[in-house]
């Protein structure tokens, strides 16, 4: 993993004046103020769920900051190397093919979650128990759909999928979780593939009658809004996300983890579909959202 | 010098067949044909009246690059959005606004700069308004009006990689896929044959330029022309000079 070495290494002859004040405030600046400092990725779902992890740790007494939009993966761990960032909500199959190499996370929670674990352990960081919540790449149907053709599972699929026909992104016809495993581990041949992004696109497309069959995200605000059924992955094709806070030696106590725990017990992915809608679509403050779901849940 | 290699025979091994190389340049071709084809019959009408007539240019060329400034894949989002249909429609209408500023602009700036002295000579002769268009302000504009086509062309050709996103195939499959599974050979050889095809796009308009470009406007001879005229000293194709 990339650490201070490398960060405070000064590369560039030529920025070496102004860069290395820059440099020695980020090099100084160890985040160790005695706060615990919970940060997101830059995307909404993740500054919801910091919110609602970091105001839940506030309500416990702890002195907290939540950072959205902190960036990406890398930089977020990063940060948890340097103590910049104390905890950051993951995804349990993401972050396990970051850390250990692609294709790492399977479709079992147990197993991936114990490989998770060991991988975080060598790099000195912990991670909390998994949410029921998950952020997976998921297939749609519109309801219409769902009732005509009786679907609730990617099994049920397999049958009628020779008529349908297929919304993804282009990548998803090379995709081993994708068309090819859809294909091995179900048998569903789509009638054709038709390459869409994620997104107003495919959702379009879907609303439309142009697709039958769309990939999303399990979590998307769409889903809500439009009263898709997401199909059951049955047998465990796509490897899991369910939500899983991770933090570095300064979050890893009993009092944190008592908190952070209960908070993701609590927390499913109807809840988080709920989440991002109002915060995608209804353009409310992550930090309001979540406030208000953990007053509902009895959280705070 | 293995990159290259890689490249050279992910191109032998995915050119012919279903959704192989060849089969996506012939869509990517067709969707950046018909864009630049409308983007003509939509620009070229009143760009040569507007050049004719010496009015209205400037409002008319910035309200064109309207369509440059625009990024093409917030055009496509919305048209999707707008049109509700996925794969051509949306396309072509993002790469018909991309294609028409080069069209227009240079026709107009084509007319305009026709040499007042020609253009009244002509009048002087007796020409009437369509008579000077046709026969001396559309001739004489031709090579800026074709460098605009062909500007158009190439940049609709590098832009149409974008359907793949929206549901139309063409190149773009490969250097969308290549990209997001990692796959730098084949993200690679994606962009190479779309390079590939607009060099070839642009040559063979240059070649329709050639053709249709009136002769006392071609500058320079064809060198091979020049070449044999200098070698051969035939007598009767000396120009005998004017008393």
């Amino acid at each position: 993993m990339r650490g201070l070495r490398e960060r405070c290494k000064p590369r560039v002859l030529g920025a070496l004046v102004l860069g290395l004040s820059l440099v020695a405030a980020a090099c100084g600046d160890d985040g160790d103020d005695g706060g615990l400092t919970v940060a997101a990725a830059n995307f909404p779902e993740s500054n919801i769920l910091a919110q609602i992890y970091g105001q839940a740790l506030e309500a416990g007494g702890l002195d907290v900051s939540v950072e959205e939009d902190f960036g990406t993966r890398p930089a977020l761990l990063d940060g948890l190397e340097d103590g910049d960032v104390d905890l950051t909500p993951e995804y349990v199959g993401a972050l396990l093919n970051e850390l250990e190499g692609p294709d790492t996370a399977t479709g079992d929670l147990q197993e991936s979650v114990s490989l998770l674990d060991d991988a975080l352990a060598d790099d000195g960081l912990v991670g909390f128990d998994a949410s029921p919540a998950q952020d997976v790449d998921a297939l749609a149907v519109t309801e219409a759909t769902a009732t005509e053709l009786g679907l609730e599972t990617y099994s049920d699929l397999a049958a009628v999928a020779g008529d349908l026909v297929f919304g993804a992104p282009a990548e998803c016809a090379e995709f081993p979780a994708c068309i090819p495993g859809l294909r091995e581990v179900y048998g569903i041949e789509f009638q054709e593939h038709v390459p869409l992004e994620i997104g107003p696109p495919i959702f379009d497309a879907l609303n439309n009658g142009d697709i039958d069959v769309a990939r999303v995200f399990s979590t998307d605000a769409a889903i809500a809004e439009n009263d898709w059924v997401i199909l059951e992955d049955d047998q465990g094709l796509n490897p899991v996300q369910n939500i899983i806070p991770v933090g570095n030696e300064d979050a890893d106590t009993q009092e944190i983890a008592e908190i952070v725990n209960d908070v993701s017990a609590a927390l499913t992915t109807e809840a988080l579909i709920e989440l991002n809608a109002a915060v995608v679509s209804d353009l409310e403050d992550p930090e309001d959202v979540a406030r208000q779901w953990l007053e509902d849940e009895g959280l705070i | 010098m293995s990159f290259i290699a890689d490249v050279w025979q992910w191109v032998l091994d995915n050119f012919w067949g279903n959704g192989g190389i060849l089969d996506r340049s012939i869509e990517h071709l067709q969707i950046s044909g018909a864009s630049v084809v409308i983007a003509l019959l939509i620009a070229l009408p009143p760009a040569v009246l507007l050049g004719h007539l010496g009015r209205g240019g400037t409002l008319a060329i910035n309200l064109v690059n309207i369509g440059r400034a625009m990024p093409s894949f917030a055009i496509l989002v919305i048209a999707l959005r707008v049109t509700g249909e996925i794969g051509v429609v949306p396309t072509v209408i993002a790469l018909v606004a991309l294609a028409i500023p080069p069209i227009f602009t240079n026709t107009y700036i084509g007319l305009r700069d026709v040499d007042p002295e020609i253009r009244e000579a002509a009048v002087g002769m007796g020409m009437h308004g369509t008579q000077v268009l046709r026969r001396i302000e559309l001739p004489m504009a031709m090579p800026l009006v074709m460098a605009g086509v062909r500007t158009s062309t190439v940049q609709v050709i590098a832009t149409a990689t974008l359907a793949t996103l929206i549901g139309w195939g063409g190149l773009g499959y490969y250097i969308i896929v290549g990209l997001r599974l990692n796959n730098n050979v084949q993200a690679f050889g994606g962009a190479l044959a779309v390079v590939v095809l607009a060099l070839l796009a642009d040559l063979a308009l240059a070649g329709v330029q050639r053709l249709i470009a009136p002769r006392g406007l071609q500058l320079v001879e064809p060198p091979w022309a020049v070449e044999t005229a200098a070698e051969a000293e035939e007598p009767e194709t000396e120009v005998v000079p004017a008393a």
